[in-house]
Parts: structure tokens; sequence; C-alpha cells
């Protein structure tokens, strides 16, 4: 598996799948230094969302990485509305795709505290910065404190910005 | 203390938390200074070298 979140994000785009994106990799797109080796979603479960989310994952051999034996991921009509969470490995890299969001809500809560950007050719829904930093303090572990210190710093360093220009 | 960072700090105080924790307050900065995309790809390139690594350091 050689990750490839930029390509991995633009498959989901052309997908339709509805996601927010949240985690580490919300940080790298704010600025953050922190490498993190997934990519962490806030979708919408619904049955319609997550079969759209099956075909754009279908070429590249998804499966449960939380299985002992790496159970392909198999989304249908009958079985959609049993997921909660999908912990994915992919060929493209490790996907997290989650309902809810500690600290912020169910998707649609998540989807109010969103904010489109531009990554070259693709828009995408990330996590505002004020939530991400609510997100990151929910989990309170300790590499989630080093992240809370450099988007603050990231946060500071933009409210600076934007006063100038004002 | 590196000079770039003195001046970041003089110029930029909120950041004295940051550099504390051991944060690399210049990489931080240079970061900021570029688009989306470019910290995309700058970050697949340091993921990649870690994957590298990583599998250097397991093939021992």
């Amino acid at each position: 598996m050689n990750p490839d979140f930029y390509n991995l994000l633009e498959l989901l785009k052309k997908s339709n799948v509805d996601f927010i994106l949240i985690g580490g990799f919300a940080g790298v797109v704010y600025g953050s230094t922190m490498v993190t080796q997934d990519i962490d979603l806030c979708c919408d479960f619904s049955k319609d969302n997550l079969l759209k989310l099956q075909k754009a994952l279908s070429s590249l051999h998804p499966t449960h990485r939380q299985t002992p034996k790496r159970i392909p991921l198999e989304l249908n009509e009958n079985n959609c509305e049993t997921f909660k969470n999908l912990y994915l490995d992919t060929d493209l890299g490790q996907l997290d795709c989650v309902s809810s969001v500690l600290g912020l809500g169910d998707y649609h809560k998540v989807l109010a505290q969103s904010q489109i950007v531009t990554d070259g050719n693709i828009q995408y829904r990330v996590l505002t910065i004020d939530s991400l930093i609510e997100s990151k303090k929910a989990l309170g572990r300790p590499r989630d404190k080093q992240a809370v210190t450099e988007l603050e710093a990231i946060r500071k360093l933009k409210n600076n910005s934007q006063e100038s220009q004002e | 203390m590196e000079d770039r960072e003195k001046i970041l700090l003089q110029k930029y105080p909120q950041l004295s938390e940051a550099k504390e924790y051991g944060i690399d307050i210049v990489m931080l900065y240079e970061n900021l200074q570029r688009p989306v995309q470019e910290r995309v790809k700058r970050h697949q390139i340091a993921l990649d070298t870690y994957k590298k690594l990583h599998n250097i350091a397991h093939d021992k």
C-alpha cells in the first residue's frame, strides 16, 4: 500500500461521496507540519452515501482493517445500516470513516462546522480550524495535545494576518 | 536559538507557547505561506520518506 491521500480524496469527490475531512490531514490542510498516516473523514452514513462510498472504493481493494482476516468491504442495500464507523485499508492508504465526531456531534452538526477548501483541482469540505481544535481536545491523547498546540499557533497567526488586513 | 526563530518570536510572540512545546515554528510559519496544494504535496513527500525509512528499519 502506497498512501496517496490527494488521489483518494479526489476519487471520493468524483463519486459524489458526502464527507468532511477531519483529523490529522485536516490539520495538514491548515498548515500543520505533523505527518499523518491515515485520512479521517466524517461521512453521512445514509444508505445512499455508503453505497456511493462502496462504488468509489471498489477499485482500491478496501478491507476492514480491524478484522483479523481483513474482510473485504462489501456494503450493500441490506447491511449499510449496521455500520456506524468504517476503519479501512485501501490501495491508496488507510481511511477511517466515522458517523460522528467526539466533542462535536453527528454528521449534520459536523457539516455545520465545516468549510470548503480548494486543493489543486478539487474542492472538499474540512472541519473549521476552531472545531478541529475542539475535536482534538476531546480526544486528549498526547499526540492530540501536540496537534492542538500547533493548530492554536496556526489560528493565532491566521487571526493576526486577518487583523493586519483590516 | 536560531536567528529566524528569534525574528519570528519578536514579530509573533503568540508563537512562544508552540516553541516551548517543541514545535518547529520556522517550519510551521513557512508552511503557512504555501497554498493548500503545496502543503498536501509536501506532506505526501514526508509520508513517503517515513514509509521508506520504516521499511528499511523493519527489513534489518
